[in-house]
């Protein structure tokens, strides 16, 4: 079986690249648009590459972003995001189509990432730390001046190392939760755990990312 | 509520995780104690520096990068393997079917096997068979007899099979067991003279010298060597004749 890029592919196939054209939206509109998105899932079940490359577009920063709060670093996110498609490619005909996308996607992103950390590890037994300036590098030009202060290089560069520290469990918990904004009971769906298991390491994670960060700031303090 | 009993419960009222029952014991605890509020501070503080925690700038290549390597392996992985191909012959549906394949390819296998081996016996004999295989000379007694040639190498009997064994005919009188070599002995031949066009067999214009005997039995052989024939007599009374090979 040959299959092609959409990207590759020389000619427009008819129908189904203008509805690729068609349905190209801005990033991210797709969590909005519900209905294009269900259509872009049935288009590419049946086997519409142009389809799949949409839904590729539009979720590829999320996957991206989520994998990358989670591996540390942007090359294991590369890999991750790469796997994280293939299985979304392979398991979409499963998917049922009544609940959140999304949730269904963050759920392959978090298998795919801890697969990923239990092979590092294998390679290089300890927790990889995330690029700390890459996470520098982010900083919203849109938020309010008491936010940049808060978001300064040092702080940032601490809660970027205090994360790196937590478990995956915990990791995924409070990344799920805090940062990708998805209610307990989501992430407790995404994370196939109960709620209150999820509660806990939530619990757990936040008391941690703050001593972590106050026993810095001391040390800190103190030279 | 104590301070103790409150403060496993900050870290989720940070949040905004708690119930609305807890949410607002907490809410309670929090106007008269300094310490617990400066701690959900501290929570809240560090809740915002994790949603300020984004990835790295990342260019639209990259992520065009990605996607054309997940296709690459989607078409990588699409390839079925030799495995995969032959497994899919024995699924459930298609077990009848590859049994009947298999069972006719043993049947066409068995049957080519036996033309094969029919065919490859008979271009042989006749190949080597003499055009005019006897030709009685000698006396009002001679009569023509068709002499099977039989090659040796091509039959499980024994040399002579078939034919009844004269009795008290020493073995040692028998013509050599060669592979290029023919034998022609039918019971009541007086005298056999072979002739043919095979460089193997007899040729048509020997000259030999034959015994007078009305019994005697004579065969001729030429052997792959022109310069070799073998001319064999026989007779049938009980006294041993020798025999023997002449080169010419």
């Amino acid at each position: 079986m040959k299959v092609e890029s959409p990207k590759l592919m020389n000619a427009p196939r008819g129908a189904t690249m203008a509805l690729a054209m068609e349905m190209k939206l801005p990033e991210n509109a797709l969590a909005q648009n519900q209905s294009a998105l269900a259509y872009l899932i049935e288009r590419a079940v049946a086997g519409d590459h142009a389809a799949f490359e949409q839904i590729m577009i539009h979720s590829q920063q999320r996957v991206l972003a989520m994998s990358w709060r989670m591996l540390g670093n942007e090359a294991d996110a590369r890999d991750a995001s790469q796997e994280v498609f293939l299985r979304v490619y392979k398991y979409l005909k499963r998917y049922d189509q009544n609940q959140d996308f999304f949730a269904w996607l963050y759920r392959i992103t978090v298998n795919v990432c801890r697969d990923l950390l239990k092979k590092r590890r294998h390679q290089n037994d300890r927790i990889i730390p995330i690029d700390n300036d890459e996470g520098l590098r982010e900083i919203p030009a849109s938020q309010d001046d008491s936010e940049q202060m808060l978001l300064s290089t040092e702080r940032h560069a601490l809660i970027a190392q205090a994360i790196a520290t937590l478990p995956y469990k915990e990791r995924a918990s409070i990344v799920l939760r805090d940062v990708e904004g998805f209610s307990t009971e989501a992430v407790a769906q995404i994370l196939q755990s109960s709620a209150t298991t999820v509660r806990s390491q939530i619990s757990s994670a936040r008391r941690k990312l703050r001593d972590y960060c106050l026993s810095a700031l001391t040390r800190g303090g103190r030279q | 509520m104590s301070c103790n009993q409150i403060e496993k419960l900050l870290t989720l009222y940070a949040g905004h995780d708690l119930d609305e029952r807890r949410e607002h014991l907490v809410a309670t605890h929090l106007q008269t104690c300094t310490a617990c509020t400066a701690a959900v501070a501290d929570y809240r503080e560090a809740r915002e520096f994790l949603r300020g925690l984004t990835p790295p700038a990342v260019s639209d290549d990259v992520y065009s990068e990605i996607r054309n390597s997940v296709w690459r392996r989607i078409e990588a992985e699409s390839r079925p393997s030799l495995f995969q191909s032959m497994a899919v012959w024995f699924r459930p549906q298609f077990v009848w079917t590859t049994a009947a394949a298999a069972l006719l390819i043993m049947v066409s296998v068995f049957g080519i096997y036996l033309v094969a081996k029919r065919s490859s016996v008979q271009p042989e004999a006749i190949a080597h068979k003499p055009k005019q295989v006897i030709q009685q000379e000698n006396g009002p007694n001679e009569r023509r007899v068709s002499v099977p040639l039989i090659q040796r190498e091509e039959t499980t009997q024994p040399r002579q099979a078939g034919v009844p064994k004269r009795p008290g005919k020493p073995d040692h009188l028998r013509a050599p067991d060669r592979a290029d070599s023919f034998v022609a002995s039918p019971p009541g031949t007086q005298i056999v003279r072979t002739q043919s066009s095979s460089p193997i067999i007899g040729r048509g214009d020997s000259d030999f010298a034959v015994p007078n005997s009305e019994k005697s039995l004579r065969m001729e052989i030429q052997t792959k060597n022109p310069n070799i024939r073998i001319i064999w007599f026989a007779q049938q009374d009980p006294k041993p004749v020798s025999g023997h090979a002449k080169g010419i």
